[in-house]
């Protein structure tokens, strides 16, 4: 037998397309209501951008702070080559009394993520780690003759 | 049809309209979908849970429906993964084995609170619910929903000469299961 006599044959035999399963009553009058959809991708990307913008001052003193920071360790190095010891002793108790009370200001106002973020970078100017032609700036930029030939 | 779901789309990928427009896709789509997950799965409670799924996945994603296919076409292809997925996930946790999925079907027809067909309607369940998957599928969208052969290809992304040989093996199947009882 061909094919399409077969499915003839077979659609006389069942003629009801129908498959005989129901609904519970009031089923796709009700189901809209019962469908709970998540926010619209564009409302979200919205609220996101809008924490950002509350955020922007926060991120905005930190990243001061950290230069700050950083100014402050080449001033304590640049003393330290001077060799004064009661100036930087006395400069560094300041420097450290200032610098203690700016991360402790600094530890509340940002989060714990942030802060450590902040430090890592901190850690990052160590001139042990610099690159080769990164330390030669920096030593020709900060340092005289005699003090990078005596190594101080 | 094609029109109207045009405008549907332009609506459903403008922020301000796509709520309203996504309620009309619902009421638009949701019968169609339903019986067409339904019959993959039997179970109403679980055709319920998978069309609340679909629906959240096309809202999710209709900001990416590149329009390569119909609106149509693209439910559709959203709803047979689901319920395929939602079967083999099934199979994976032991629910029912490979080899006796269709007993496992057969079982949850024959417990269906939500049926009230005739003996004739019952008996040709049972042996459609007898086919391996594909073939099921291709028989339901056929012979039921009474789709075009094209229409179908481009939903299970096979070609039209696959689906009318699916189609031929299970209504041979289903006229012997017959022939048997």
């Amino acid at each position: 037998m061909k094919a399409k006599d077969l499915n003839r044959d077979f659609e006389n035999r069942f003629p009801k397309r129908e498959t005989g399963f129901t609904v519970p009553e009031g089923y796709f009058a009700t189901f809209e209501d019962r469908l709970k959809l998540p926010p619209i991708e564009g409302v979200q990307g919205k609220g996101a951008l809008k924490r950002m913008h509350y955020m922007r001052p926060f991120i905005g003193i930190a990243a001061s702070l950290a230069i700050l920071m950083t100014v402050y360790r080449q001033f304590t190095i640049r003393e330290n080559i001077a060799s004064n010891e009661a100036t930087e002793v006395k400069m560094g108790r300041m420097a450290d009394d200032a610098s203690d009370s700016m991360t402790s200001t600094y530890a509340t106002m940002i989060s714990d993520g942030q802060f450590f973020a902040a430090l890592n970078e901190m850690d990052e100017f160590d001139t042990s780690k610099m690159p080769k032609e990164a330390l030669a700036d920096y030593l020709a930029s900060n340092c005289s003759d005699s003090e990078i030939v005596n190594g101080k | 049809m094609v029109d109207k779901d045009k405008q549907l789309i332009m609506d459903l990928k403008d922020i301000e309209k796509r709520e309203a427009a996504f309620r009309l896709l619902v009421q638009a789509y949701q019968q169609r979908l339903y019986w067409h997950i339904r019959k993959i799965v039997i179970d109403h409670e679980d055709a319920d849970d998978l069309l609340q799924n679909v629906f959240v996945k096309v809202w999710k994603n209709i900001g990416n429906f590149r329009e390569d296919s119909s609106l149509f076409t693209w439910l559709f292809r959203i709803a047979t993964n689901e319920s395929l997925s939602f079967l083999q996930q099934k199979k994976r946790r032991n629910t029912f084995s490979i080899d006796n999925g269709s007993d496992y079907l057969v079982e949850t027809f024959e417990s269906d609170p939500h049926f009230a067909g005739d003996e004739l309607q019952r008996k040709l369940q049972v042996a459609v619910l007898q086919l391996p998957e594909k073939q099921r599928i291709v028989f339901n969208m056929k012979y039921f929903d009474e789709m075009k052969y094209e229409e179908m290809a481009e939903i299970l992304q096979t070609s039209v000469g696959a689906l009318k040989a699916s189609y031929h093996h299970a209504v041979k199947k289903i006229e012997a299961y017959f022939d048997n009882e």
